[in-house]
């Protein structure tokens, strides 16, 4: 198996280099660039001023080196990091773009992770029970629930949430991952209970997004195993019915689930954008988005970067777990 | 008093802004009692009286300046203590929102309506030499947030060592302000003594107490800045400079000594900012009591504006303004019936305008616009009453393109002039004008017979779709095709910035003080305004004519004179209306019950420092909890 890892890392790296260019394009694409971006943030506060925003951004730009050829600007971009690991500062918050990653990076896997493993939790045995008993009532029910769950757009049901959270419950304090007051203050047991107190929301919001597909993934899947003959084989002997579901029935089915999870490692990071906005969690999902707007060019490009990378390193893991449970796979 | 007899404490300058009657009846006294001024028996808040008892700080009459500015409180004397609570939609690019509270520079715009220029830092100034000279003198014995004096070396170092120094101009001023620049070069500002600053220009300055007071802040710390300026310690970088001194560093980071009521104490970056009592603060109450009332002011950062009014009316937020909108009004006024907190309606100010591309890229469009016939037919094809009713809940005041209520230049005939309804008249006049339908697809024809048709810049999906939507069909009507070009903010500014637009929709730029956005109101540069780039080259002779009024009326004194200039210049723009505009928009906000010392009336003018200033929340006070 060391081989088949070592060979799928090696294969990785053009792909990195191409993303890498591919990523820096991106950000090129829109019209205007961080400055123009930037003096628009400035008019959309009243603070223009009386000067014109034109001389403004030519004398910017020079200083920032947005003249140079595109070609130039990637070259000096990919060798910072490349040879420092300089991701570069971000314009619009004034840090290093991993600095700033990393201050979000703890709350925003105890998110997503809580999430993740919500959704499972409550998808999988949905999955199974629709499976088992296809074209029942309770099948019909689980998957009219699922489809409701899907249809909601997730940052409808984050406001409504929060609009009931504020008028109806009156809570202290509405959306974000943690009280105001706790909001850079050290860790403790009073930290973490407001912490708690907070979490559950965004964890059901993002949670119940992604239950409906795996639960349709699940159902169908185990009902196709469900109609082979090792099954059958298995009844045939007089095994238990959920030791023959259990054992000879999931433990095939949930295979593409478990390919479907190194495509969600990127989504730890960078995933839940809206919701994130909408509920004024600290996480990176909101931090990428104000990088896409504002142009903020080393933040976005970084941030595409990373994610791109995170999705690689995913699929490697996720071949590697798969590869690992599924004794069929072949490693040429 | 201390002080110069001839500069003695002057409340206003002579010139008189618009009168709005004041409705609020303050209980406070309306002076400061002499007697408690020269027994310097001032009072301060339980937390500062601890410090002194400790020996951290001196006592309050040795932190007050020998005459400290005295604020009557809106309503009544408050009391010390507790925390006021705002939100901003992020920190450093909303860095605006926390300076125009903070802000405290030589002069200041009076509160809550800005009906004059008042004395701040400085006591008092005179004008000499007809004006070319004027002389401000600083209130005696003023100090920083550290307790460092304050004096006329921190106003020169701000200016010529961090605004006028090419090399270290802070990233977030990309070019020096015009304002400060007559005929090229900088006005020159120099140390008469410590606390005497003589300003001084080739032509009168005009211009100087208004631009005073429209700078938050107009002097920065010397003796902690110049630790960092290559000009005062050796092993300095100038881009180092550079990065430390953006308005928002300045602001956010703790230990930068400032002259505000609060300093920051705390910064978590991209989540929330705090603010403590700063216990060299200048003023006092009329009871002589040390402000600012509040010992803590807190933002915190929550990215959604729905969300921030979601928390202010939960009572998480005290103050709501910054970012509220008119169509969170129905849902803030049925809940207000909690008597959680109070709205205000300010107004009304700069609403939506159209801003029509005079060096639009299409040749035929850009004839039409140039031509005045066009522009008053499309000003008058705007049904305003239907978009104030459909889409302003009656916050909109219909009106045309001129200055706005609060300008000291007002006048109501020129502020309604071409807003009425009057489709007849708008089709009569394009007739006139020779746009006509020529082949029957109910769109007039532009001279090179293609269609009348243009498309509306707007920004989507907040600001103006609404009202860009009503306009185009109602242009319709009158036979002109108008697209939305519905786009992020992002896609539409470099179009504006480039002038690749047709029609730009925009709140209207300054009509509260167009002195205060010259690049709009006059050809004020190379590039400007950005509604007719060529204005150098081809403008009218009637924007030739109002920019030279423009700036005759910033280089007098004699208040007399700059009203005729700017009467002028008002009359000319009003008469070509180069920009059709929909209405002034009023301004909902709203503060918390608990809270003591609101304004009842204000300006969220930006030329005037904003809504944030209005509030002055150094006096605000926290009734209960």
């Amino acid at each position: 198996m060391t081989p088949y890892i070592l060979r799928r890392i090696l294969h990785m790296i053009p792909t990195l280099v191409l993303i890498s260019i591919v990523s820096f394009v991106i950000i090129q694409l829109p019209p205007g660039d961080m400055l123009t971006s930037f003096m628009a943030q400035l008019a959309g506060q009243g603070e223009q001023g009386s000067e014109s925003a034109v001389e403004q951004v030519r004398a910017l730009r020079g200083r920032y080196g947005l003249d140079d050829p595109v070609v130039v600007q990637y070259f000096r971009w990919i060798g910072r990091i490349a040879l420092h690991g300089d991701f570069g500062e971000s314009f619009t918050y004034k840090m290093g773009v991993l600095e700033l990653l990393w201050d979000r990076l703890g709350l925003t896997l105890a998110l997503t992770l809580s999430a993740l493993v919500l959704t499972w939790v409550i998808a999988v045995p949905i999955g199974v029970y629709s499976a088992t008993r296809p074209y029942s009532v309770g099948d019909y029910g689980f998957t009219f629930l699922g489809f409701i769950g899907l249809a909601t757009p997730s940052f409808l049901l984050a406001l409504i949430l929060m609009f009931i959270q504020a008028t109806t419950f009156e809570v202290r304090s509405v959306g974000g991952l943690l009280s105001p007051e706790y909001i850079g203050a050290p860790w403790s047991i009073d930290k973490a209970m407001d912490l708690l107190a907070h979490i559950w929301a965004p964890v059901v919001v993002i949670g119940t997004e992604g239950t409906a597909s795996v639960i349709r993934i699940m159902r169908g899947n185990l009902l196709d195993v469900l109609g082979q003959q090792h099954i059958v084989t298995a009844r045939a002997k007089g095994l238990k019915e959920w030791r023959v579901i259990a054992k000879y029935g999931v433990r095939i089915a949930i295979n593409p689930l478990v390919s479907r999870l190194g495509l969600q490692l990127p989504g730890l990071i960078s995933g839940a954008v809206v919701v994130g906005i909408v509920l004024g969690l600290p996480t990176a999902g909101p931090l990428f988005y104000t990088a896409l707007t504002s142009q903020d060019m080393f933040l976005a490009g970084g941030f595409i970067l990373i994610a791109a990378t995170l999705v690689l390193v995913g699929n490697l893991l996720a071949d590697i777990a798969l590869a690992w449970l599924d004794p069929r796979i072949r490693y040429e | 008093m201390p002080g110069d007899p001839d500069l003695g404490p002057q409340k206003k300058t002579a010139e008189v802004f618009a009168e709005v009657a004041i409705r609020q009846q303050t209980k406070a006294p309306r002076q400061l009692d002499p007697a408690l001024l020269a027994s310097r028996a001032f009072k301060e808040a339980p937390m500062l009286a601890e410090r002194v008892k400790r020996g951290e700080l001196p006592p309050v009459p040795e932190r007050l300046p020998e005459n400290p500015l005295v604020v009557v409180p809106f309503e009544e004397v408050g009391r010390y203590g507790g925390t006021l609570r705002h939100a901003l939609t992020g920190d450093i690019i909303q860095s605006a929102g926390v300076s125009k509270i903070l802000s405290e520079s030589l002069m200041g715009f009076e509160r809550p309506l800005p009906r004059g220029v008042e004395c701040n830092l400085a006591e008092g100034h005179q004008f000499l030499d007809e004006g070319r000279t004027a002389i401000f003198k600083l209130r005696r014995g003023l100090r920083w947030s550290d307790g460092a004096p304050f004096t006329v070396d921190d106003v020169l170092f701000y200016y010529y060592d961090m605004v006028f120094n090419d090399e270290a101009r802070a990233e977030d001023m990309p070019v020096p302000p015009t304002i400060w620049v007559v005929d090229g070069a900088p006005i020159r500002l120099e140390k008469v003594d410590d606390r005497t600053l003589r300003v001084s220009s080739p032509k009168p300055l005009g211009r100087v107490l208004r631009a005073l007071a429209n700078t938050d802040n107009f002097a920065y710390p010397r003796h902690v800045l110049s630790r960092w300026h290559p000009k005062y310690s050796v092993g300095a970088s100038y881009a180092d400079f550079r990065r430390r001194t953006t308005g928002a560093m300045l602001l956010m980071t703790p230990g930068i000594p400032r002259l505000s009521a609060w300093v920051a104490k705390e910064w978590v970056r991209g989540q929330r900012l705090v603010y403590e009592r700063n216990p060299y603060y200048w003023k006092v109450d009329s009871a002589g009591n040390q402000l600012p009332y509040a010992d803590h002011l807190v933002f915190t950062v929550v990215q959604d504006p729905q969300v921030i009014q979601l928390k202010f009316m939960n009572g998480e937020l005290d103050l709501f303004g910054r970012y509220s909108r008119i169509d969170m009004y129905p849902t803030l006024k049925a809940e207000e019936q909690k008597r959680r907190f109070r709205l205000y309606i300010s107004g009304p100010f700069s609403g939506p305008a159209l801003y029509l591309n005079w060096d639009c890229p299409k040749p035929a469009l850009r004839e039409a616009f140039r031509d005045r016939r066009v522009r008053v037919a499309l000003s008058h094809a705007i049904h305003r009453e239907e978009i104030n009713q459909t889409l302003y809940h009656g916050l909109l005041e219909p009106s045309g393109y001129s200055f706005g209520p609060s300008n000291p230049y007002f006048s109501e005939d020129t502020y309604k002039r071409y807003s009425e309804f009057d489709p007849e008249r708008a089709r009569a006049l394009l007739d006139e004008a020779g746009y006509r339908d020529s082949d029957g697809d109910g769109f007039r024809e532009l001279k090179d017979g293609s269609r009348f048709e243009l498309n509306i810049d707007v920004m989507a999906p907040d600001f103006g779709r609404d009202v860009c939507e009503l306009v185009a069909e109602q242009w319709r009507e009158v036979g002109v095709k108008a697209n939305l070009n519905g786009a992020l903010r992002d896609i539409i500014w470099p179009r504006r910035l480039n002038g690749e637009f047709d029609i730009h929709h925009w709140g209207l730029e300054g009509p509260e003080d167009p002195l205060g956005r010259l690049n709009d109101w006059a050809i004020a540069s190379p590039t400007s305004p950005f509604w007719h780039r060529n204005a150098t080259r081809e403008g009218p002779e009637w924007l030739r004519e109002a920019t030279r009024q423009i700036e005759l009326a910033l280089t007098t004194v004699d208040t007399a004179k700059a009203r005729g200039h700017m009467v002028r210049a008002r009359d000319l723009h009003t008469d070509h209306i180069p920009v059709i505009v929909v209405g002034s928009a009023y301004h909902v906000w709203g503060a918390s019950a608990r809270l003591g010392n609101v304004p009842e009336d204000g300006s969220s003018a930006d030329v005037h420092r904003g809504w944030g200033r209005s509030v002055a929340h150094e006096q605000v006070y926290i009734k209960h909890d």
